[in-house]
């Protein structure tokens, strides 16, 4: 990369999700309702839950991080709003009259990445990216990209909801033996900017499992990168267990960091690993790799540095 | 970004109502013929008479299991064309949210985009990881440009890029609510004008850098431009400003004047507002523009997929000879001071400008350069 790309004001917001803890999704759903009110100033009621889901942690990092108003919005999701259409089908299957325009609009794609554009007046480039358990790398590489193009600032995320019942989870992500259900919203600044930086972004790859050749250069480039820090390895959903076991026995310094208890597993849940694993760890100055991967054979590492001194 | 490096067009490939390939698409753009009309699929009891633009069952649209095998039977031509056949794949659908139990006739999950375009990959024997943008109606036309921004990085030697859409009551309904249907159809930059109808297909087109192919290419990219209105006063709202400054980006990077540009294809929405703002757009830019068509009035709108897939009607057309005429066009409106084509035009070599504009002001604009 020929533009150094910092890492700006990580914000990770997540649960657990427990479709028979009605108490525990009302507090979750009420602790939104009061960042969105704290955030935005109004409550956004016309919005939906995942574009309130979407917009607290986007809020929260630009917040932090004050971008320009040129600031590019990439938004990754794997499944998208779970709710609205659910409610758009029941209205149109009640009555044909009864489909409601907001919850339309609502559901388009893009909304949510509209409404963070707007709430936070960013006039950027506005993509919304939905590539399965890839989303958000696919997120941070087009943004990473269009840095490198002139682009200075860009505000990037992963945003997943839990499906509203055991039976549309189990159609839309099926989850794996060990995973539990969870839902989130995780938020970066990406700049040029060192100033204020929690981290830099140092390398981005996409590899097969059987390219050995490919993950020897991984284990090198970390190995050369760490010097004497700590080496911290985290993992998205459905990164097979001998594989990063293998990783990071090949990484004599390496700790591995886990988040699904905390998040839950959906497919945008890098994001909340990455966030909040530079939030933990910085300004400590500490070389963190993550390990993303989708069903289909093909891994996305991230390498980045947190610390004082990037 | 200006693209340094010519990408051309190997070949493109469409399905629509009116068949699969270009012959019959590029007949009915010719004759400016609407869609034939296709049945919804009904919910039990249900009566659809109330249903707009309604409907005799035609021969189109996958169930949605086939929907794997009609992507894949769309794309593999337009990935013959390719002198390598290893390729990125760039889909652009609005239909996260659409997806299988409401494209066909009872509850079926095709799976997310990214399982989509994931399967179409593996069809296609594609090795590189595949990328789904979702940018509501202008998501392929998103998917061309990042294609052939990455191509212009040498970042890949080529790409394919796909568009699809199926009708749905859901988006039927829901264009419905926004009271943007027109019974009689999409009648664009038209003095009546009230709304659009909503059309389908899947298209594939591909991209690599020119220098690869020993043949001159028929038509490039030759540059183009994203813009996300998020600030404009009107909130999602048509908003000409925007659209002036994407058409504007747009030649830039295309290194084009407005005076070089052969003709344009509108978004051509046909509602009152959105045409409205485009030909204010087009009038600030151009001062008096070159001819204007639209291919809504014989496609429908195709939200996600129109990128796609009018990029390839357009192109089959110009490779036929001819700028097609608006269908649905019939008077001029004094407010717009812009009349689109209503007859055929002679299309010549040049750059041509396409635009595409969704919800969520996600505006895109193209410059084509037509080589032969």
């Amino acid at each position: 990369m020929s533009r150094a790309v910092y890492l700006h004001a990580p914000t990770a917001f997540a649960h657990r999700y427990t479709f028979h803890d009605r108490d525990g999704q009302d507090a979750f759903d009420q602790a939104l309702a009061r960042r969105v009110q704290d955030l935005c100033g109004r409550s956004l009621r016309q919005a939906s839950r995942f574009i309130r889901l979407a917009a607290v942690a986007a809020l929260t990092s630009v917040r932090e991080a004050a971008p320009p108003p040129c600031t590019g919005v990439y938004l990754a999701t794997g499944l998208g709003d779970q709710r609205t259409p659910a409610r758009v089908f029941a209205q149109t299957r009640a009555d044909l009259n009864a489909v409601s325009p907001f919850d339309f609009v609502n559901m388009n794609s893009n909304t949510a990445a509209y409404y963070i554009a707007r709430l936070a007046s960013l006039a950027g480039p506005n993509l919304t990216i939905s590539q399965g358990l890839l989303s958000f790398e696919w997120a941070l590489r087009q943004a990473t990209i269009a840095i490198q193009g002139g682009l200075d600032h860009a505000l990037v995320g992963g945003v997943d909801e839990s499906a509203p019942s055991p039976a549309e989870l189990e159609r839309r992500y099926k989850l794996h033996p060990g995973e539990s259900p969870g839902e989130g919203s995780a938020w970066l600044v990406l700049s040029t900017e060192p100033a204020r930086a929690m981290g830099r972004l140092i390398d981005m790859r996409w590899l097969s499992a059987s390219r050995k050749a490919d993950w020897r250069q991984v284990h090198e480039r970390v190995g050369a990168l760490a010097a004497q820090d700590p080496i911290f390895v985290s993992a998205g959903p459905r990164v097979p267990q001998p594989l990063l076991a293998e990783l990071i026995a090949a990484l004599p310094r390496a700790t591995p960091r886990t988040s699904a208890a905390a998040c839950g597993d959906y497919p945008t849940a890098s994001a909340f690993a990455i966030a909040q694993g530079l939030r933990d760890v910085s300004p400590s100055p500490a070389t963190l790799l993550h390990v993303s991967a989708d069903d289909h054979g093909r891994f996305v590492t991230m390498l980045y540095q947190s610390g004082n001194t990037l | 970004m200006p693209l340094d490096v010519r990408v051309a067009f190997a070949g493109w490939h469409l399905r629509t109502p009116f068949g699969p390939g270009s012959a019959e698409i590029v007949r009915a753009l010719r004759e400016g013929r609407a869609a034939p009309a296709r049945g919804l699929p009904a919910f039990p009891g249900q009566d659809r008479g109330d249903l707009t633009a309604a409907m005799d069952p035609a021969d189109f649209t996958p169930s949605p299991s086939g929907l794997r095998t009609a992507l894949a039977d769309v794309a593999r031509p337009a990935q013959a064309a390719l002198s390598m056949p290893d390729a990125w794949l760039v889909v652009g659908t609005s239909s996260i949210f659409f997806l299988g139990e409401y494209m066909g006739s009872g509850p079926e999950w095709l799976g997310s985009c990214g399982d989509i375009a994931c399967d179409l990959a593996q069809d296609l024997g594609l090795e590189r990881a595949p990328l789904t943008l979702s940018t509501a109606c202008s998501s392929s036309a998103n998917a061309l440009l990042l294609a052939a921004q990455a191509i212009a990085r040498e970042e890949c030697p080529s790409a394919l890029v796909t568009g699809f859409e199926a009708l749905s009551p859901i988006a039927l309904n829901g264009f419905r609510s926004l009271m943007l249907l027109d019974p009689r159809g999409c009648r664009p930059f038209d003095r009546h004008r009230v709304g659009l109808h909503l059309g389908e297909g899947l298209a594939a087109l591909s991209l690599q850098a020119s220098s690869l192919k020993f043949q001159d290419p028929r038509a490039v990219i030759l540059g183009g431009a994203h813009v996300c209105a998020a600030m404009g006063p009107a909130g999602q709202a048509p908003d000409a400003d925007a659209m002036y400054a994407v058409m504007t980006e747009a030649l830039r990077t295309a290194r084009c004047e407005p005076c070089d540009i052969v003709a344009i294809k509108a978004h051509g929405l046909g509602s009152t507002e959105s045409d409205e703002a485009e030909a204010a757009a087009v009038r600030r830019l151009y001062g008096s523009p070159p001819p204007v068509t639209g291919l809504k009035g014989t496609l429908g709108h195709t939200l996600g997929a129109s990128g796609a897939l009018e990029t390839a009607a357009f192109l089959a057309c110009l490779e036929a000879g001819f700028v097609p005429p608006t269908a649905g066009f019939g008077e001029a409106d004094p407010a717009l001071s812009m009349a689109p084509l209503r007859k055929p035009l002679a299309a010549r070599p040049g750059p041509y400008q396409l635009n595409f504009f969704g919800f969520g002001a996600s505006y895109v604009s193209l410059v084509v350069g037509f080589e032969s």
